[in-house]
């Protein structure tokens, strides 16, 4: 029993380090890609000076993300006069928290044996490096994506602005278009893996397939399923190309106008996780995990997978949260009826078309068997 | 190759309704540009366009840049200027104000009359150039230099005859 | 070694002054003809965001600088007051170009002449327009006046 909760602490905080570490990185990673991508160089004047050695310390523009947090928590913390303030200051936490309840669903490793590292406090038991292994995994995460909304909509009404009331209902609108798309598009794989469960999934993807040339990956057996995923969560997120709730030069700052200060770095904060969020689904979806293509190596190094798994898990979060940032970069913004023709007219159809494909194949490949 | 004609276009092209090959030729466009720039950083060269300003600087400027104003001097340290207030008079702005007296050589060969005072107000001038076009006597010129140009306060950026003069090793 | 460490906790206003020294949020407030150089400052030549002035925030509960880029008119005014009054504190102002300084070549009855007839300005960048490296120049300008601290405003 304790050894239970000692695991799932040390899941819990290894967890929040590294969600929230790397929702800081890629603040730094996102002005540095942007700035390379515009033959620029970003932010790389911030020093500090190191006391005794009397030398300034730049590294790479990573302390202007530093200076950013420090700033927006010492701005003064503004109420409007007539705003509805309970729900104004609840608000922003009811946008943030759903992102950290996201990742407690994720595996980011495989099945550990402790007791042969640590000793016989852990008697034998085998633990799976996820800190809420439940049965429904997809179904949760799609679940929980939608409080997000809720959240969006509190922060511009309680804002008593009209721009703040005019983002937060173009936003309700987007977001609930695209969740649609983005339930049709996670079911195919749920199929071709046959469970819901997020470990049995990656388990599935070992392997190789076109007799051993490609890795059995989700995005190599349909990759029009990874193309919609990745458009449907874009839009979840309110990202450029879907830039529409947040839309800087249409109608001020979208739903987040009135707050400053460090609630608006909490609203941006729960963009940039959510991206990690992102990322981590698609990777346990269509990346095939924490494993290596072709090497199956917790069979040999049983002992330096516990360090391995996670790794891998975050490198491939990492490469997919670029190519986000990339996204983001290179797009303009879709106009307001163009977004929602978009996800109801193209992309809805496209999803629906996908399922009827991949569940044709599944039984012709059944039938065959 | 023949040019794309968008603005004779009302509708998009078959080609270009599947929204998704679009997306990515321009994705590849950044994409393409990031790594070619990552490559030269890390190879030890420059990879950026960027001038960075304090520590260095555009040589090409034009010749002909209008910057500040420098009143210039004759071999005897005397200032060129003979205080006619033609460009007082041809200011779009306003920002010159001369204050005319006599030279103090009760002999001087060049002209008797010398600017007691010459105020020029950064904070109208709009950098035309008419005084220098307009002076008889070439005693304006506009240089190169706009370094130091931003203040703290208002009254600063009235520049006085010693602040236009040029110094005699400029000469 | 214990110096060291006291210079990093003990001097709180320093702290506080080095982060909002490299993390300025400028609301570029344009009106004329002046905003084609600061377009020109924001991109990629001359570049603001080396300073850790580059994410311009349209709101202005949200931005620390508010940089009045062009010719400020009687009627627009009350605009520029407000949106002055609606900052959260700490905040600065830069007047950029020489209409925001001091009306510039108008001498009409239908523009202000200068913008501290209505707001505290903190730098005052001349010129018309000014060229990016003046721009640079102010932003230097304020950087070491944030780190001092003494400002108009709160």
């Amino acid at each position: 029993m304790i050894a239970d909760l000692v695991v799932t602490f040390v899941f819990i905080l290894f967890a929040m380090v590294m969600l929230l570490g790397l929702a800081t990185l890629l603040t730094w990673v996102e002005r540095k890609l942007s700035a390379m991508m515009a033959d620029r160089i970003g932010a790389n004047r911030c020093y500090v000076k190191i006391p005794l050695i009397n030398v300034k310390l730049i590294a790479l523009g990573l302390f202007h993300a530093m200076a950013d947090g420090l700033k927006m928590m010492s701005k003064e913390r503004f109420i409007p006069k007539d705003a509805d303030k309970f729900l104004f200051l609840l608000a922003p936490w009811i946008v943030f928290a759903p992102v950290l309840l996201m990742f407690a669903l994720i595996p980011f490793g495989g099945i550990i044996y402790p007791e042969k590292i640590f000793g016989s406090f852990f008697a034998g038991k085998a633990y799976l490096m996820q800190i809420a292994p439940l049965d429904g995994g997809a179904l949760i995460i799609l679940a929980i994506s939608g409080i997000c909304i809720i959240g969006v909509v509190l922060a511009g009404w309680a804002s008593n602005n009209k721009y703040s009331l005019l983002g937060s209902i173009r936003a309700a609108s987007q977001m609930i278009s695209y969740e649609v798309a983005l339930g049709l598009s996670l079911l195919p794989m749920v199929l071709t893996y046959g469970s819901l469960d997020l470990h049995t999934m990656i388990v599935a993807q070992q392997g190789s397939m076109l007799g051993g040339v490609l890795p059995a990956w989700g995005i190599f057996l349909s990759p029009l399923t990874a193309i919609i995923y990745l458009t449907a969560a874009t839009a979840e997120n309110k990202r450029i190309p879907f830039d529409i709730p947040e839309a800087e030069s249409e109608i001020i700052a979208g739903f987040f106008t009135e707050y400053s200060g460090m609630r608006m770095a909490l609203f941006m904060f729960a963009e940039f996780a959510e991206i990690v969020i992102i990322s981590c689904v698609f990777v346990v979806f269509f990346l095939g995990g924490y494993n290596l293509p072709y090497w199956d190596f917790a069979g040999s190094f049983p002992r330096l997978a516990i360090v391995l798994w996670p790794t891998i898990f975050f490198i491939k979060v990492f490469i997919v949260s670029c190519f986000q940032i990339l996204v983001r970069w290179s797009l303009p913004r879709f106009r307001y009826d163009q977004l929602l023709t978009f996800g109801w007219k193209f992309l809805l159809p496209l999803a629906m078309v996908n399922i009827t494909v991949v569940t044709l194949f599944l039984w012709l490949v059944q039938k065959h068997q | 190759m023949k040019r794309k004609e968008y603005w004779n276009q009302k509708e998009m092209s078959y080609w270009e309704k599947l929204y998704y090959l679009e997306i990515a030729r321009g994705l590849w466009v950044t994409f393409s540009v990031f790594i070619k720039n990552l490559y030269k950083w890390c190879t030890g060269k420059k990879g950026a366009l960027t001038v960075y300003y304090p520590e260095e600087r555009r040589s090409d400027y034009a010749s002909n840049f209008r910057g500040k104003h420098k009143l210039t001097i004759l071999e005897n340290g005397r200032p060129k200027c003979i205080a006619c207030k033609m460009c007082e008079n041809i200011c779009p702005s306003k920002s010159i104000k001369i204050v005319a007296g006599k030279s103090p050589d009760e002999k001087d060969s060049y002209s008797l009359k010398i600017p007691l005072s010459f105020d020029l107000d950064y904070a109208s001038c709009i950098f035309c150039g008419h005084c220098v076009e307009i002076c008889p006597k070439d005693a304006i010129i506009m240089t190169n230099d706009v370094s130091e140009l931003p203040t703290y306060a208002r009254e600063k950026l009235l520049y006085s005859l010693s602040d236009l003069l040029e110094s005699k090793k400029d000469a | 070694m214990m110096k060291g460490f006291e210079y990093f906790t003990t001097q709180k206003d320093e702290l506080l002054a080095w982060a909002r020294k490299f993390s300025i949020f400028p609301y570029p407030f344009v009106t004329a003809c002046c905003g084609m150089e600061f377009m020109s400052v924001a991109s990629t030549l001359y570049d603001t965001d080396r300073f850790g002035a580059a994410l311009p925030r349209f709101s202005p509960r949200q931005s620390d600088l508010l940089m009045v880029v062009g010719t400020v008119s009687h009627k627009q005014a009350p605009i520029v007051k407000k949106i002055y009054d609606q900052m959260c504190s700490p905040k600065w102002v830069i007047a950029f170009g020489a209409c925001a300084v001091s009306g510039g070549v108008y001498q009409n009855y239908a523009t202000l002449k200068g913008l501290d007839k209505i707001i505290p300005v903190d730098v005052y960048i001349p010129g018309c327009p000014p060229r990016p490296e003046t721009v640079i120049d102010a932003i230097i300008k304020l950087q070491s006046k944030i780190e001092t601290g003494v400002s108009k405003n709160v």
